[in-house]
């Protein structure tokens, strides 16, 4: 493997190769921080163009894309509130309030080392270990998938805020707008009303964008027109260089890592649920987590370092057996076919000195973007901040309108848009916190789809949710996460009583 | 006014009877969209990409084809924006069998066969029924025993309810009078996964699917619904010599909106099967592992037409859906 590695290395080294990795790592930051535009989108329109050349040159470009948008989402979710993509929503969360309190700079500069960092360790994971780590995703089977995405919904529970209930209705009208489409598992339309539009469900994008994307740009309008005030006060000083606080983050990188390598290993995850995951850790293994939602430094590494540790992770199915886990790898995957390359086990016999090449520029784009994104982030897209609302609000505007309409090519996409900017709105002014329906919309299908094959794969035995050792693990971490905050406000209380008596 | 409009309306006519006659007169002038009903990426969307510029260049030099995704509803958006296109040879889209024929059958779509001008099938993939590599089957015939001692309860899994895959097999356990428990994830890969990981009994997939993973010695290609081995395998027989006469699987290809001028429409057809004769097709799609299966449009119409009755009558009998 090592002579591999030292192969693949001089080829990738080479300046066509340097040059790929370089383009497309700014590229994909441009992507991912243009809300509606997505690696894969990026990825999908790249194949074609790279008919001609050698694969790794391809191959570069599409690690930097894919590198590049994962950390090029937190852009606009620390600056405007809005998710370039859909794994940067669990960014916001911090990022946001960091922005709002003048530390915009700090946010980003702490998004593009925790995305650098949660990239390497993945890329690093994928080189070392990839064949080993394939037996991981082998091994979850649907019932621990379920139990995998109740963990998640469970989770929610730390991010409903101070009103539970309003949370709580949050996470359910998440999982209604998951329902719609046809139901894979019986063939029914549910919540379709006839409309062919419909039978595939709501694109994530089209319900992110419209739910997290149109508030706060009226917001930011509303304080135009009434206030004349700019997007940001003039607090926001881009001179000031408050240091990226190392000593207190690399716990949180070092959890959020391990996150998202694992979450990146099973199929259907993706770099959203890694995030949020991520961050819930963060705040729940903090001794300060008031904090969080407030502009805590950890927030924001936590989202970024587990969307990016997704990244390489989610190759490892890809690669060693052709089962891609998240949409932008599935489209790697085309672009492997493209150049004939099979992935499977011969992908790594036959063509070592691709593979371990392409697994090197997923490991040299995630560290470029330290230099790219640092400068690309907290020097020039910061500006954005000082642009006049009369001229940012009808870009935002027409950037969300015309990314939404490329998901799927379709003027149907546009108008679910603005019904879901309208439910955003209403929720916006109600305070009913947003995070919730987005992981009500991602898990609450994982949950019902996995947990529904389960029981037909045993039958209707619900024994079969516990049938193997890894189920029951699963399980188990799960009723703890549920029960563990209940025991604690039972012992607070007996101490409140007891301190009474 | 109303004089105005009307002489206008006239105008406007004329303006477009005379651009629909010199469409027809040199065709092709100017941008051919080719729909695809998935995703950008996946594995039709590369054909349609790969086949593109093979079929601007037998075209002509003024041809320029641009391929537009309209994913969405198991293909049938797209296949809805091909129907509903211009007839005039400047809307072409990916067909794929079955899964256009499924909507017809379970709900009502806005379109049927006869909304269609089929250009060619270009390539066929073949159902095969595979085994986990640790499964004690070896053979199709121990495995069908399995089945016949257990009926209804041997989890099959398959890449979606109703497609492709899940149908072939179904058509095949008609044949052999078994039942089995289908279990159907959305989408090949779940269904690969859980097939590598043991968590179903065996699954049906295609066979530039199994075919490198049988070889790898990652799981057991049984038996494939095709009517002569196929190059990949050699050692996998084929449903025929096992006693089961049957061919299934899917089938992609071009097809355009009824209604083409008849210069238009042989100018595709033509321009189409060369394009799937070129050596640069060939050699991308063996490379991919795509089995090229040149159909001409009758020849696919019939094929269409006995699938399509075929999954009726099994629809009828035991629907697979709700």
């Amino acid at each position: 493997m090592l002579d591999l590695l030292a192969t693949s290395l001089v080829l990738i080294l080479e300046w066509e190769n340097l040059l790929a990795m370089l383009g497309g790592t700014i590229l994909g930051i441009c992507i991912g921080a243009l809300p509606g535009l997505s690696a894969t989108m990026g990825i999908a329109i790249l194949i074609p163009l790279t008919f001609g050349l050698h694969p790794l040159v391809g191959l570069g470009m599409m690690a930097g894309i894919y590198n590049g948008a994962m950390y090029g989402g937190a852009i606009p979710s620390i600056l405007l509130r809005i998710p370039g993509t859909p794994a940067s929503v669990a960014t916001i969360l911090d990022g946001g309030p960091m922005s709002d309190q003048g530390r915009a700079p700090l946010a980003l500069k702490i998004a593009v080392v925790s995305s650098a960092i949660g990239g390497i360790v993945s890329a690093v994971a994928l080189i070392a270990l990839a064949p080993p780590l394939s037996r991981v995703t082998l091994a979850f089977g649907p019932a621990d998938y379920f139990w995998v995405a109740f963990f998640g919904l469970a989770s929610i529970a730390v991010l409903v805020g101070n009103n539970p209930w309003k949370g709580i209705v949050a996470a359910a009208i998440g999982l209604l707008i998951g329902m719609v489409g046809i139901d894979t598992v019986s063939g029914a339309g549910r919540l379709t009303f006839g409309q062919s539009e419909l039978t595939g469900g709501f694109h994530i994008v089209v319900v992110l964008i419209g739910l997290f994307g149109i508030p706060p740009t009226l917001r930011l309008a509303e304080r135009a027109v009434r206030e004349r005030k700019p997007a940001q006060d003039a607090r926001l000083d881009l001179s000031q260089s408050e240091r990226v606080p190392y000593r207190l983050l690399w716990p949180t990188w070092l959890r959020s890592s391990l996150i998202g390598v694992v979450v990146g290993l099973l199929p259907g995850a993706g770099g959203n649920m890694a995030s949020f995951m991520s961050y819930n850790e963060a705040k729940r293994a903090s001794k300060t987590p008031e904090r969080f939602g407030y502009g805590a430094e950890e927030g924001v590494a936590a989202a970024e370092c587990g969307n990016n540790a997704d990244n390489a992770a989610a190759l490892v199915p890809a690669l060693t057996l052709g089962i891609p886990g998240s949409s932008v790898s599935a489209v790697i995957l085309g672009g492997l076919l493209v150049h004939g390359l099979q992935p499977g086990p011969a992908l790594f016999r036959d063509s070592g000195e691709i593979v371990y090449g392409f697994m090197l520029q997923m490991l040299i784009t995630a560290a470029l973007l330290i230099v790219l994104g640092g400068y690309l982030g907290s020097r020039v897209f910061v500006k954005i901040l000082k642009l006049p609302p009369l001229l940012l609000i009808p870009i935002v505007f027409s950037l969300t309108i015309v990314g939404v309409y490329s998901v799927n090519n379709s003027m149907f996409d546009v108008f679910l848009l603005l019904a879901f900017a309208v439910v955003g709105v209403f929720l916006d002014r109600m305070q009913y916190p947003l995070a919730p329906v987005v992981l009500g919309v991602v898990l609450g299908t994982m949950a019902e789809s996995n947990l529904r094959l389960a029981l037909l794969i045993g039958q209707g035995e619900w024994s079969a949710l516990v049938a193997r050792p890894l189920s029951i693990g699963l399980a188990t971490i799960t009723l703890l996460a549920v029960i563990s905050p209940m025991l604690k406000v039972v012992r607070q209380r007996l101490k409140a009583r007891a301190a009474a008596h | 006014m109303p004089r105005m409009t009307f002489t206008k309306t006239l105008l406007a006519a004329a303006m477009a009877a005379g651009v629909a006659m010199t469409a027809q007169a040199d065709y092709p002038s100017g941008n051919i969209e080719m729909i695809v009903g998935y995703d950008a990426g996946g594995g039709t969307d590369v054909l349609a990409r790969t086949l593109a510029p093979r079929i601007e260049e037998a075209l002509g030099e003024d041809a320029r084809i641009a391929v537009i995704n309209r994913p969405g509803g198991g293909g049938e958006i797209g296949f809805t924006a091909v129907a509903d296109a211009n007839p005039d040879g400047y809307a072409i889209g990916v067909i794929n069998v079955p899964s256009i024929l499924n909507p017809m059958i379970e709900r009502s779509p806005s379109y049927d066969l006869d909304s269609f001008q089929l250009l060619a099938n270009v390539v066929t993939e073949p159902a095969a029924v595979v085994v986990p590599a640790d499964s004690p089957h070896d053979s199709l015939e121990e495995w069908m025993t399995h089945v016949e001692e257990n009926p209804g309860s041997v989890s099959v899994g398959n890449s979606g309810g109703g497609g492709a895959m899940h149908t072939a097999l179904i058509r095949f356990l008609r044949a052999s009078n078994l039942s089995v428990n289908h279990i159907p994830f959305s989408g090949a890969a779940p269904s690969r996964a859980a097939l590598l990981g043991s968590h179903v009994d065996a699954s049906v997939m295609g066979i530039s699917e199994a075919g490198p993973l049988h070889n790898d010695g990652e799981l057991k290609i049984l038996g494939v619904m095709a009517a002569e081995r196929i190059d990949l395998v050699p050692d996998v027989p084929t449903m025929g010599e096992l006693g089961t006469e049957i061919v299934a699987g899917s089938y992609r290809g071009l097809m355009a909106p009824a209604g083409l001028p008849n210069e238009v429409r042989d100018a595709l057809v033509d321009a189409v099967e060369q394009a799937v004769m070129s050596d640069e097709f060939q050699a991308s799609a063996e490379e991919r592992l795509l089995l090229i299966d040149y159909m001409d449009p009758d020849e696919y119409a019939g094929l269409i037409d006995e699938t399509y009755s075929e999954m009726s009558a099994i629809w009828d009998e035991d629907p697979w859906a709700e």
